[in-house]
């Protein structure tokens, strides 16, 4: 069963969807779904999403502020506003009555697997497992080097106030908040299992983050290569192992 | 007040999302459809900023998922254009249920290959009012569309099969439609886009209720900050002149 919902974030509304599996006897674990930077909800997540009810496991999925259905403009986003509308997600979720709140998992995609991973760590107590899909951690990299991305500058953002990416902008605060981001730091908290899986073939964000990212957790992280995979999984084969992969990973975790 | 909406075509549930301005009263409405491999939200949310910026103007919106496509049911490899223009059908029986809606005041948006699903329902409804004996309200609230936003139109998706229907839908718009109700249509393009012989096929479809409006130096109306904000000014001058 699919159900719209909204809840609020800073003042804004939050537009989502969760998926009830139907046939579930009792409380159902969960997984939150985080999107990727100017993606939203939908696509991958809504294919995931019926696969996992399918299994008898509840989902939802959202967009962040100043993203797709959500309030908000997408100059404001930023790291920490996207973490914020995250763990305000992960408290409506936890209010639900089919959820079981001692199963709840948490997934993104590219920048969704960063804030994915930053919201575990400020709630360890509450994640029981996270599962990072080609998480973007080189953004910290690229801000560095004065670019978000490949081509855009973003040298002199503090005096144009934002950046055109491609018929959006992307704000200083993102900026200025990234710059300030300690991957592992602010991760560390977070002691339970990951699951990461990157495709080899992957020109946004190169597997070479998550091997850094696998190495640095190392037996709690569970590394899955998706051979010949780009970063948004457009071959329906590489995007199934993806499902099989996440199904075998939670279904394990959540002890179904 | 923007509220998510569900309904049924053809045994599926089509999800999507109404914005209606506050107040009390009839007010017109803009349809959007998205094009193929996109979803209600359009290429960087243009659709939802274009909602809300109507909603502000006192006109309602709706946009939706074509079957197939991002919440409502199917898989994308299930869709082709006929379910499209059945989706498109329906979301318009579904639009003259609502009783806030000014039947007469209906516009449709569609960008990309969507814009061939737009212009098609469009003489669909003219055709009909027609067989009715009128291009005006009727009883039942049938009229024509009164107008049409095109973006970027374009018969080329990254779908072969797809692309084939539409290649062969936009022949079918050298059609004589002088014995028909016409909308007024804004044809909104950028300037390097590859898409000439189409914009002529409308042109001479819609002779001089169409307008064009050429976006320099872009090969699409959302590629720069700059061509949204023209692409966006010209999309509300246009319905706010043809609607209020």
């Amino acid at each position: 069963m699919q159900v719209a919902f909204g809840c609020l974030s800073n003042g804004k509304v939050l537009r989502g969807m969760q998926h009830i599996p139907e046939h579930a006897a009792g409380k159902v674990p969960v997984v939150i779904m985080f999107h990727g930077f100017t993606a939203t909800m939908s696509f991958m997540f809504v294919e995931l999403s019926r696969v996992l009810e399918s299994v008898g496991i509840a989902s939802v999925r959202f967009d962040f502020t100043g993203s797709g259905e959500s309030d908000g403009e997408f100059i404001d986003m930023s790291i920490a506003s996207e973490v914020h509308d995250g763990l305000q997600v992960l408290d409506y979720v936890k209010e639900l009555d089919y959820v079981d709140k001692d199963r709840i998992a948490l997934l993104g995609v590219s920048l969704g697997g960063v804030i994915a991973s930053f919201a575990a760590g400020q709630r360890a107590e509450d994640i029981r497992a996270l599962c990072l899909i080609c998480p973007a951690f080189i953004f910290s990299e690229h801000l560095k080097q004065g670019t978000m991305g490949h081509y855009t500058d973003i040298t002199r953002i503090n005096e144009t106030q934002f950046v055109d990416m491609g018929g959006i902008k992307l704000g200083k605060d993102f900026v200025n908040d990234g710059l300030l981001r300690d991957i592992y730091k602010e991760s560390a908290p977070y002691q339970n299992k990951i699951l990461i899986m990157h495709g080899d073939a992957d020109i946004d964000v190169p597997i070479r983050v998550s091997e850094d990212y696998a190495k640095a957790y190392q037996d709690q992280a569970h590394f899955h290569v998706i051979h010949g995979a780009d970063h948004i999984f457009m071959n329906p084969v590489h995007k199934q192992e993806l499902f099989d992969k996440t199904v075998e990973f939670l279904t394990e975790q959540f002890q179904l | 007040m923007q509220t998510a909406i569900e309904w049924s075509s053809n045994g599926h549930t089509l999800r999507g999302m109404l914005h209606q301005p506050d107040g009390l009263g009839k007010v017109p409405l803009v349809i959007m459809f998205h094009e193929y491999g996109a979803t209600k939200t359009e290429n960087k949310f243009i659709y939802v900023e274009l909602s809300r910026v109507l909603e502000q103007k006192g006109i309602a919106s709706i946009r939706f998922d074509f079957y197939g496509s991002g919440e409502s049911d199917g898989e994308l490899g299930q869709k082709s254009l006929a379910s499209d223009l059945s989706c498109a059908r329906d979301i318009m029986r579904y639009a003259q249920t609502l009783s806030f809606v000014n039947h007469e005041r209906i516009a449709i948006v569609g960008k990309g290959s969507s814009c061939l699903i737009a212009s098609q329902l469009s003489a669909e409804m003219s055709a009909e009012a027609k067989a009715e004996g009128s291009v005006e309200l009727s009883a039942e609230g049938k009229t024509g569309v009164k107008a049409l936003v095109l973006l970027s139109p374009t018969v080329k998706t990254w779908n072969v099969q797809y692309t084939s229907e539409l290649q062969a839908a936009e022949l079918e718009l050298d059609v004589d439609c002088s014995d028909i109700a016409v909308p007024a249509v804004s044809l909104i393009a950028g300037e390097k886009e590859d898409n000439k012989e189409l914009v002529e096929r409308y042109t001479r479809l819609y002779q001089q209720q169409l307008s064009l409006c050429t976006i320099a130096n872009v090969s699409q109306v959302v590629e720069t900050v700059n061509s949204r904000e023209q692409m966006m000014e010209h999309t509300v001058a246009f319905l706010e002149q043809q609607l209020l």
